[in-house]
């Protein structure tokens, strides 16, 4: 069986989550923490803004792993 | 499907929790097997006695993952680390535990990785195994809602919400953070040999809020995070037992569990505290009504059979087995073994 997710960029956070734990630096670790804390950000601004025009939030607000393409 | 004596101590052998002297009479009980009972008996013997289970659930491995992670980042973090630092270590934690290293494989020109391997998928020709080599799996849900990702997501959205909590964990006599406290309770109600009942179970935190103890549970679901889902915790089982034992931890009556409750979606963590309140009286209540189901389970242990309680098979997202007790019971056993998997369930067992 070969280690899925091989087909994508080097450096993304995908990439950085299927590689063994063991061999992340702290920096790795900080950029996969810090896109997280982004996705997190903007998915309570977009429920802030639905919630304000009235609006039922995106049930697909949020960030899919798909977005999370960082370089570092 | 009757079991006699000694198939009943048979199917027992290998879970502690279970009477030497009475065969099909669990000593060490827990809210699951409590539970169970409840809900139905039959239910309980399929999956408490015989051990049948249905394959591989996705809510409890996902919740078992997630308990680990934050019992991680609160023993971390009391022993006086930085914030930022237990976060740091709790994610390393969380990618691997949700692993595996497994050998490569190689044919020469592809390498593999693979528990066992003959041939290369790529190209067809016989591997050899390299030695000292691993390439590590990553665990796969198939699941949109509880996978990997989603569960380091739900961690470090968790954490961050709750940074400045207003609850402290308890410090207990001993020094030691009241964290992942496996406890055992022996109550006061013997078996008909003699046996002390035990009540079991593992309480993820003890927590000071406002001067008075609680005990603090975490919960996911898909749900929403309302009125109505909080009040699915009293009355409660588990909620009741930990509120009990922690009194007996503490010496000291906690006023009930604070719930976390963790809504998981495919693209974004939800969270909200909701309150399960317990008086001495309830808790007093609570202990009484357990003791007589026990003694029910006697009567079903006494008749080597279990009846089913056909009232609730659609209840609780659906019994697993009603397809099983939909059938004649003479041909029961073979479908219980051809579609669900062994697993023993021991209360005493701490996790």
């Amino acid at each position: 069986m070969t280690s899925p997710l091989t087909d994508v960029q080097p450096n993304s956070i995908d990439n950085l989550m299927s590689k063994d734990p063991l061999s992340l630096t702290k920096e790795n670790r900080s950029a996969i923490i810090e896109v997280l804390r982004q996705a997190r950000k903007t998915w309570e601004e977009e429920e802030i803004s639905a919630r304000s025009k009235g609006t039922k939030p995106k049930i697909s607000a949020g960030i899919s792993i798909k977005d999370l393409d960082i370089q570092l | 499907m009757k079991l006699n004596e000694n198939s009943l101590r048979e199917a027992t052998a290998d879970n502690g929790s279970f009477s030497s002297q009475i065969p099909g009479l669990q000593i060490a009980w827990d809210s699951t097997s409590l539970g169970l009972l409840k809900e139905c008996p039959k239910k309980y013997f399929y999956t408490m006695i015989l051990g049948y289970v249905r394959g591989t659930n996705v809510h409890l491995d996902f919740g078992l993952y997630l308990h680990s992670a934050l019992e991680f980042f609160d023993k971390a973090k009391a022993t006086g680390i930085s914030y930022e630092d237990a976060l740091d270590a709790t994610v390393t934690e969380v990618l691997k535990m949700t692993g595996t290293n497994i050998p490569t494989w190689t044919c020469g020109e592809h390498n593999h990785f693979s528990d066992n391997l003959e041939t290369c998928p790529t190209c067809g020709k016989p591997v050899e195994l390299i030695e000292g080599e691993f390439g590590f799996l990553p665990w796969s849900s198939n699941d949109s809602y509880k996978n990997r990702f989603t569960l380091l997501r739900t961690v470090i959205w968790y954490l961050d919400h709750f940074k400045n909590d207003v609850v402290e964990t308890i410090i207990l006599s001993n020094g030691k953070p009241a964290v992942e406290l496996s406890f055992k309770m022996e109550i006061p109600l013997p078996s008909p040999e003699g046996e002390a009942y035990l009540l079991c179970g593992h309480i993820d935190r003890l927590v000071d809020f406002n001067g008075a103890p609680w005990v603090m549970d975490r919960k996911t679901t898909k749900s929403a995070l309302d009125n109505r889902y909080f009040s699915n915790y009293s009355p409660d089982n588990q909620m009741s037992l930990y509120a009990l034992a922690s009194n007996v931890i503490l010496n000291v009556p906690s006023k009930g569990v604070i719930i976390d409750g963790i809504q998981v979606a495919v693209n974004f963590s939800r969270f909200a505290r909701g309150f399960a309140n317990r008086t001495q009286a309830q808790l007093e209540e609570w202990l009484a009504d357990t003791m007589t189901v026990i003694r029910q389970a006697e009567t079903y242990a006494d008749a080597q059979h279990w009846p089913m309680n056909d009232k609730s098979c659609d209840k609780y997202g659906g019994c697993p087995f009603r397809e099983i007790c939909a059938k004649d019971p003479r041909t029961r056993e073979p479908f219980l073994k051809s579609n669900f998997t062994r697993r023993v369930w021991n209360p005493l067992e701490a996790r």
